[in-house]
């Protein structure tokens, strides 16, 4: 017997292999075999669609084996009869036992067909009146010849053949290529649900070889390429819910991709905020940028389309250079900021301080900005140097004793001396414009005190002076501008003062202030609080048993916390004066207090300073590595960064962990601090004082 | 007290009223309609996607409503809702797609959540083969988008 050479390829051909090469590993060869089939697409559940379609002519014997099959009389094929003549036993109830045979397995029975309920002849079969190309398989394009040499078959199987014996598996397997067209126009006609069933039949049939090729087909057309298919707002709402990293990543996974991450401006925004590149309260600084560009384009060009949010814009640009988010670029600024400080690369500038003499070079106070570095000492002088270079621009003279507080808003300086005098420079000029006495002891520790908006008003009504002195009293001062306003010598009634706050009995040492509310911290062991609107004392509190060094105030928690000799730290009621809670830890004097929203900072002389939890009063770290008294410290959400005998130390706040020294081998760190991009440190070293510029700028 | 709910493919539900008004879309309906017998109309949801999202809102028919912006930031999932969106991708599409339609923000946060997780933490590449995406951009441009993006490396 002659066949054609070119066999058609058959998804079966595999299945029939491996199943006859071995029957003992069933089990593996078949994956599915033994899956029950599940309710939902069982049979039975077709019951009463089968009924309507009017097929009521079939014999109650093969209704009855169709129920327990759960197969379909319509295609009640072959490997089923198969199986009834095989096996005496069928009483599983689920559809199929398992393993079930092959449909090769199955045309082994001569008398059985594959579809032998449907006439064999071409023309009365189905497939050629139906539509063929209406078939899924005919959209999948690794199976393009199943059909076409079918019909060519036709008269060589149709042809009477008698004897069956030789050749009889080919022979077989031609018979059952015969079928396909039919057994296909079938499933066609098959309702969706039966579709599955039968799909279920002949996967459970299937080899693993047949299921991963059948998987490989189904696997990418059931995937969604889920941010170009989506709508525009739902995409941008699962990205939301990504990290920078991610987002970089995904960026890059096509153009599509890009356009929708790089354009997205408000999880940009989110994640400045979320990781906290932007303080909680901090206001937009881009959006007030883009506001200020906007404003300028319309102006240049005033028939500009009008834009409702730069966020909506939405084409997809052919060239991929072309996106800046300007978002996105912050966050990438402010990262990569952080990431210096995290891991400690800056440039280092260094230079000596100017002083008298060596002997009394202690820097009491130190305050900077991009341009000035000020700082106050013990010899009476206000030096101001170039931030970026270190260059000495000018030295204020005036003060007749060591200048031990002082600080400075814009271009107007306060400072407080020994000798007890309370002066006002012009930082440009260097002239001191005025000069307050009052106090009669050392002024110790001063705050200017800006209006804020609390509460509907302006806190305080203008601009405030607090001093605190070692006379026991506080003193309340408007704020000059030494441009504008008349210099004042000392002649006459001060026309800035204020209101003299009397309460202490003994030094005031610290003092914060946040509107009208004032925090004192005084050596007679209490700690004070005043309304700077009428002067007067509100509460004083009482529970250090010994001299109260640092205070910080805390206005969203409306408290006040305080640092004493007594090495605790209280945690008090603005409103009421009622102690909270009391620190326990530092095992003698807590010096300095810091306070940011999510952390409070102590550091006493045991050496060592604690992260405590503002809101429970929980130590969350205790960060030891210093060999003295902490004489200076400051933090924020990322970091602490505090001064010694010998070194300055970086510490991560939210791990507790030393990142770096920062500085080593100084004798005293007499003052630190930093801002967004510099720290900034006044050290000594052999009686010789030296200011260090450490710059973590990101250098592009 | 219950509610019919009628699927595109004109499949009638039943179910409990407050199941149903987890969608704020049926549940102003209900308001504008106020008591009747009608079946509500889902056009845009078929009988398999609303047979999921009715599982949804029974689950969760206890769970507070939460307007906390950071809490619905949240990327995680709880164990159940893990399981429930384990479903082949072109479900999961459905279901934020009809999440979003019915108007139930928390099941369209968890469906997002779950795509979004499933892009966390991979390479470009990795994540276009979990999606089956071709790569349209040349050498040239992704070397560039590379370059551009090498600051998130920095960890």
């Amino acid at each position: 017997m002659h066949f054609p050479v070119s066999i058609p390829p058959s998804p079966t051909h595999p299945t029939d292999t491996m199943g006859s090469q071995d029957d003992t590993t069933k089990e593996t060869a078949f994956p599915l075999s033994s899956v029950a089939t599940p309710p939902s697409i069982k049979y039975t559940s077709f019951e009463a669609a089968y009924k309507a379609c009017k097929l009521k002519d079939l014999t109650p014997r093969k209704r009855s084996v169709a129920s327990d099959d759960g197969l379909p009389p319509l295609i009640n094929t072959s490997f089923k009869r198969a199986r009834l003549k095989e096996q005496a036993v069928y009483d599983q109830p689920t559809a199929f036992p398992s393993p079930s045979p092959t449909p090769v397995n199955a045309s082994y029975h001569p008398t059985s067909s594959l579809l032998d309920p449907l006439p064999n002849h071409p023309n009365t079969h189905p497939a050629a009146s139906s539509s063929r190309h209406l078939s899924p398989l005919d959209l999948t394009p690794s199976l393009p010849h199943s059909y076409p040499p079918v019909p060519s078959l036709q008269p060589l199987i149709s042809q009477p053949d008698p004897s069956p014996h030789p050749s009889s598996s080919e022979n077989k397997l031609w018979l059952a290529l015969d079928q396909l067209p039919s057994l296909v126009d079938t499933y066609d006609t098959l309702a969706e649900d039966q579709k599955t069933y039968v799909l279920f039949q002949l996967l459970k049939r299937s080899s693993k070889t047949s299921l991963k090729f059948v998987n490989s087909i189904i696997m990418p057309a059931l995937k969604r390429d889920f941010l170009a298919s989506l709508p525009r707002e739902l995409a941008l709402h699962v990205i939301s819910f990504l990290d920078a990293h991610s987002l970089c990543h995904a960026a890059m996974v096509s153009r599509t991709w890009r356009s929708i991450i790089e354009q997205d401006h408000s999880t940009w925004r989110l994640l400045l905020y979320k990781d906290g590149l932007m303080e909680p309260h901090e206001p937009d600084s881009v959006r007030s940028m883009l506001r200020l560009q906007q404003r300028k384009d319309e102006e240049e060009a005033p028939k500009i389309v009008e834009m409702d949010d730069p966020m909506e814009i939405d084409e997809q640009p052919d060239e991929v250079s072309a996106i800046v988010n300007p978002y996105k670029e912050e966050y990438r600024q402010r990262h990569m900021l952080r990431q210096n400080w995290r891991h400690g690369r800056f440039k280092r500038i260094r230079f000596r301080g100017h002083y008298t003499q060596p002997a009394q070079n202690v820097v009491t106070c130190l305050q900077f900005d991009d341009d000035h570095i000020i700082s106050g000492m013990d010899d009476r002088m206000i030096n101001i140097y170039h931030t970026k270079t270190g260059r000495h621009l000018r030295t204020l003279r005036g003060h007749e004793g060591g200048v031990w507080a002082l600080q400075y808003i814009g271009n107007t300086l306060v400072s407080g001396s020994t000798d007890r005098t309370v002066r006002v420079w012009d930082i440009e000029s260097g002239n001191c414009t005025h000069v307050f006495y009052g106090h009669t002891s050392t002024v110790r520790c001063l705050e200017i005190v800006m209006p804020k908006l609390i509460n509907g008003q302006m806190q305080p009504a203008e601009p405030l002076i607090v001093t605190g002195s070692r006379d026991f009293t506080l003193r309340v001062w408007r704020l000059p501008d030494p441009t504008k306003d008349q210099p004042f010598y000392g002649s006459g009634v001060n026309p800035w003062y204020r209101h003299t706050l009397a309460g202490h009995v003994g030094s005031v040492r610290a003092i914060t202030a946040h509107g009208n509310t004032l925090v004192s911290g005084s050596y007679d062991n209490t700690v004070g609080v005043w309304d700077l609107s009428t002067g007067r004392l509100v509460h004083r509190m009482e529970g250090h048993s010994q001299k109260v060094y640092t205070v910080v105030i805390d206005p969203d928690r409306g408290r006040c916390i305080s640092g004493s000799m007594d090495g605790t730290v209280r945690i008090w009621d603005l409103a009421t004066g009622q102690p909270l809670e009391i620190l326990q830890g530092h095992t003698i004097l807590v010096g300095l207090l810091g306070l940011t929203s999510d952390y409070l900072v102590s550091a006493a002389a045991d050496s060592t300073l604690r992260v405590w939890h503002p809101e429970a009063g929980i130590c969350r770290h205790v960060l030891s590595g210093h060999q003295a008294a902490i004489t200076c410290f400051q933090h924020d959400n990322d970091k602490v960064i505090s001064g010694s005998e010998g070194a300055l130390k970086m510490w991560d706040i939210k791990t507790g962990r030393h990142i770096t020294d920062l500085i080593t081998n100084v004798d005293h760190v007499w003052r630190i601090t930093f801002n967004k991009h510099r720290c900034v440190a006044a050290v000594c070293k052999d009686e010789v004082t030296s200011f260090e510029v450490l710059d973590f700028s990101v250098v592009e | 007290m219950s509610v019919r709910l009628l699927s595109s493919d004109s499949e009638d539900f039943t179910v409990a009223k407050e199941v149903a008004e987890r969608s704020m879309l049926i549940k102003n309906m209900l308001e504008d309609v106020g008591d009747n017998d009608n079946p509500i109309p889902l056009p845009n949801v078929t009988a398999k996607i609303l047979r999921k999202v009715i599982e949804w809102c029974e689950h969760h028919l206890g769970d507070p409503v939460t307007n906390d912006e950071n809490e619905r930031r949240n990327t995680e999932i709880d164990e159940w809702d893990q399981k429930f969106m384990e479903v082949d991708q072109e479900t999961l599409f459905d279901i934020i797609l009809a999440a979003n339609y019915l108007d139930i923000k928390p099941l369209l946060d968890v469906g997002c959540k779950t795509v979004a997780n499933m892009i966390k933490g991979k390479t470009a590449e990795e994540i276009r083969k979990i999606f089956n995406i071709v790569n349209d951009l040349t050498p040239e441009e992704e070397a560039q988008i590379r370059k551009e993006n090498e600051w998130a490396e920095d960890r």
